[in-house]
């Protein structure tokens, strides 16, 4: 059983990471939130739409948007505007609107001096920016990224998370399955999977707090968080919601000017 | 003894076609037995061309790589020798996977160096156990039929039964999850200090090489831009930033915290070193 | 790394012409009416006019000769055999021996027919070559599809058919980068792929393609998924960004092609006969 009694509730505009380890049915749900699965028992209802519905399969998944994690296998055209034409091609759009909605799309990845060029012969990064150029020429409301970042390298995850950050901006309800927790810490919402039951849910601080919770899911503290907690434990006051360097290095440099014993130089203060 | 050496390797992909690429240039180092070396750098700095150079699947368009003194461009060179002391895993490793048992899939290395079953068995089995998979239950299981990290354990040993005086790995945690990255990267380290592998990683992560490595290889754009001591490397944070690549995030706090004015040591690498660093600059005990 | 990157999908060459510009859909009847000329030609005039032709689709397509020529340099092979046989073996026994070698006897009308074959296969070689010159693969896969839709009510599945060609095209360069992965990858453990016999050496391809096989349907699996996430439901009610139509140029396009056939198909012997009339 990949998913036991899960209750959520995910709202338009939110920017929501979801984690967990492997088999913890995070990418099981994710699919459950575009009609790929349905589920055992239970409901998943979409914008209204419910997913059992086999009526309003096509509007779900016209709405929820989906990219994976494999940047191949999701190219499906041998140049690059022709693969994010795919979509609007099965909503049977007229050909002008098409060519609108791929150069509204590519633009909006910033991939549009790529338009011709073979899928082979990008990178991870830029097949992954195709493959949502490719969901938005659908205009969806919801876009899931199903593990998108895992096979990329540190450039190639930056560009997609910028990238989708930016379209939340606009108003893109976007969710993103990772495990790493590093990304899970720029969203304003992290939900954290265990054994197939949400184990986590709330802001990175709330998520973050606990070291000890996180291993037991198999996750993994960032090693900031992780040293604020090892100094919390030697008796240093740092507030409990420190989770990034800056956080850290701010907190520790403020206790330092209190400390009159502490060896700081002449002109301390930044 | 240095055990790979190159000398202003150079290495350039389909010379003299209009899609001539150049991936190497002039990169001169050299590796010694019992190193654990990372190599950093960014996409398309050269570091797969470079570790296909050290097994000899790649030869040098110019310069010398010598494995153990024999140079891989040396028409009477021994490939199948210098193979078996320098063991390469490739990225996604269980990709490779074929044979219809685990047993079979690992056995595949002895077989090819030609060892009789007796001597296979051996090797099949230390290798596997090695890893950390149970030969006796999952020897006759279809490797297709294992979780993803379980597979990835499963060729990494089918390398390892090649038993290696190198160990060359390009990103061996890429894809698994925070459990699974910590447990395989446990178990390189103790087969460097168990079996006194020498081991060299391909790795994106600057926390994973300040933990595990204790030399830094960097490239950028096909040339070495740095071979140092991990700190020594850590230390020139700003040259690294410049390449896109970044240092681990306990090194950057402590720079940072120098910065700031706080006399800590500027090139803590572990949680260790940097919590007692900065509980001595603040004179807490 | 190293074989894909020669790959580029198709021999396509993305320059403007006006023979790029043709819809694919005349192109394709052009070439296979060609195909059938070439073959029924007979004599001199005939392979005169046929090159004239040819040279000038070539001009007017701005594919450089020497390209086409250098296609032909598969076939080269083919041809020196085609020649030789053909001289040599025709069974045509009688007439004025130009020379001989050996046993074998050459005549002239042997010669004559030994070079008009070949001349043929070279034709042939170069019309396919300058429809693959000066159409993209996503245009030949689309006039198929259009040329094979009027087929569907026999039960041709000509949006699948497409379908399928599009996305075998497109996992070409892929699938051959990662044949090299595994390649190295074993070869890192010990395999050798160019020693010992047939046999042998068939069987140490088990290690590589196993892998590409298996990987090549999870390939398959996903990318299902990944069309199915889109609304990809089969060619029902499907549209197309770049929809063919027929131009003016296609129709002149067509009837010089045609004409021309019809031209170097008769014999000058016929025409003159027509003519002297």
């Amino acid at each position: 059983m990949a998913l036991r009694g899960v209750d959520l509730t995910i709202s338009r505009g939110e920017f929501v990471a979801i984690v967990g380890g492997n088999g913890s049915g995070k990418s099981t749900l994710a699919k459950h939130f575009n009609a790929l699965l349905l589920p055992t028992e239970g409901e998943v209802i979409v914008d209204g739409l419910n997913t059992r519905d086999h009526a309003a399969t096509w509007e779900i998944r016209q709405r929820v948007g989906m990219v994976f994690q494999n940047p191949d296998n999701q190219l499906v055209a041998t140049v690059v505007e022709e693969d994010v034409a795919f979509g609007p091609e099965n909503l049977g759009l007229p050909p002008a609107e098409i060519i609108r909605r791929v150069d509204e799309a590519l633009a909006a990845v910033d991939m549009l001096e790529y338009r011709r060029r073979e899928p082979h012969l990008l990178s991870g990064g830029q097949k992954q920016r195709v493959a949502v150029a490719g969901i938005l020429a659908m205009r969806p409301q919801c876009l899931v990224l199903d593990e998108a970042t895992t096979m990329l390298d540190p450039q190639g995850q930056r560009e997609v998370l910028g990238t989708i950050a930016r379209l939340n901006e606009q108003g893109v309800t976007v969710i993103h399955i990772t495990q790493d927790m590093d990304e899970a810490a720029l969203f304003r919402r992290v939900i954290a999977l265990a054994d197939g039951r949400v184990a986590l849910d709330g802001s990175p601080q709330d998520v973050f707090r606990s070291g000890d919770e996180l291993e037991r899911i198999r996750l993994a503290l960032p090693p900031v968080p992780v040293l604020a907690e090892r100094l919390r434990r030697d008796g240093l006051p740092l507030a409990s919601s420190i989770f990034t360097v800056q956080q850290l290095e701010d907190a520790l440099t403020q206790l330092a000017r209190k400390r009159p014993q502490a060896s700081e130089r002449v002109d301390g203060a930044h | 003894m240095a055990l790979i050496e190159c000398e202003n390797l150079s290495h350039v992909y389909l010379k003299g076609s209009p899609m001539e690429t150049v991936a190497l240039t002039g990169v001169t180092l050299s590796i010694d037995t019992g190193e654990f070396v990372g190599i950093l750098g960014p996409t398309g700095s050269g570091k797969s061309t470079l570790i296909q150079h050290f097994n000899a699947l790649l030869r040098p368009t110019s310069g010398v790589v010598r494995v153990a003194g024999v140079a891989t461009n040396d028409p009477k060179a021994d490939l199948r020798a210098i193979r078996r002391r320098v063991g390469l895993v490739f990225q996604y490793p269980e990709h490779q996977l074929f044979e219809e048992t685990v047993y079979e899939d690992v056995a595949f290395g002895p077989r090819n160096l030609g060892l009789d079953e007796e001597g296979v068995r051996e090797r099949v089995d230390d290798a596997l156990r090695s890893v950390g998979i149970d030969g006796s239950k999952f020897g006759q299981r279809s490797p297709f039929s294992l979780s993803g990290g379980e597979m990835r354990r499963v060729a990494i040993a089918g390398v390892l039964a090649m038993s290696p005086q190198v160990l060359v790995l390009d990103e061996p945690a890429a894809g698994l999850d925070p459990q699974g990255k910590v447990e395989i990267l446990n178990r390189i380290r103790d087969l460097h200090t168990s079996r006194h592998l020498t081991v060299i990683l391909i790795t994106h992560s600057m926390d994973d090489a300040a933990q595990l490595t204790r030399r830094l290889i960097v490239l950028n754009k096909g040339r070495l831009a740095m071979d140092g001591s991990v700190r020594e490397v850590f230390a020139r944070a700003e040259e690294l930033r410049g390449m896109g690549l970044g240092v681990p995030a306990i090194t950057e706090l402590v720079q940072r915290l120098r910065r700031r004015g706080l006399s800590v040591r500027a090139d803590a690498l572990t949680q260790d070193e940097a919590q007692r660093t900065i509980k001595e600059a603040l004179a807490w005990n | 790394m190293e074989l894909s990157r020669f790959v580029t999908i198709g021999q396509y060459i993305p320059t403007e012409s006006p023979v790029h510009r043709l819809d694919p859909r005349t192109k394709i009847a052009a070439v296979t009416l060609l195909m059938v000329a070439i073959f029924v030609v007979r004599d001199f005039a005939g392979y005169a006019l046929l090159t004239a032709f040819l040279l000038g689709v070539i001009v007017l397509s701005r594919v450089p000769v020497g390209h086409v020529l250098r296609g032909l340099r598969p076939i080269g092979f083919l041809l020196a055999l085609t020649l030789i046989l053909n001289v040599f073996f025709s069974g045509i026994q009688d007439g004025e021996v130009l020379f001989r070698l050996g046993p074998l006897v050459a005549t002239r009308e042997a010669v004559v027919r030994a070079v008009f074959i070949g001349y043929r296969l070279i034709a042939l070689v170069v019309a396919t070559s300058l429809l693959t010159f000066t159409t993209s693969p996503v245009e030949l896969t689309d006039g198929l599809e259009r040329l094979m839709r009027p087929f569907r009510r026999i039960g041709v599945p000509a949006h699948e058919l497409a379908m399928m060609m599009t996305i075998a095209l497109r996992f070409i360069p892929t699938l051959l980068e990662e044949t090299e992965k595994i390649i190295k990858a074993q070869m890192a453990r010990g395999a050798e792929f160019e020693r010992g016999n047939v046999l042998r050496r068939a069987r140490a391809l088990v290690p590589v393609l196993v892998p590409l096989f298996v990987s090549a349907f999870r390939r398959a699996d996903e990318l299902a998924l990944a069309m199915e996430a889109r609304c990809y439901r089969g060619g029902e009610k499907r549209t197309r960004m770049k929809e063919l139509r027929f131009a003016v140029r296609d129709a002149v396009g067509l009837a010089l092609t045609v004409a021309a056939s019809i031209t170097f198909a008769i014999p000058f012997s016929l025409w003159q006969k027509l003519f002297a009339i």
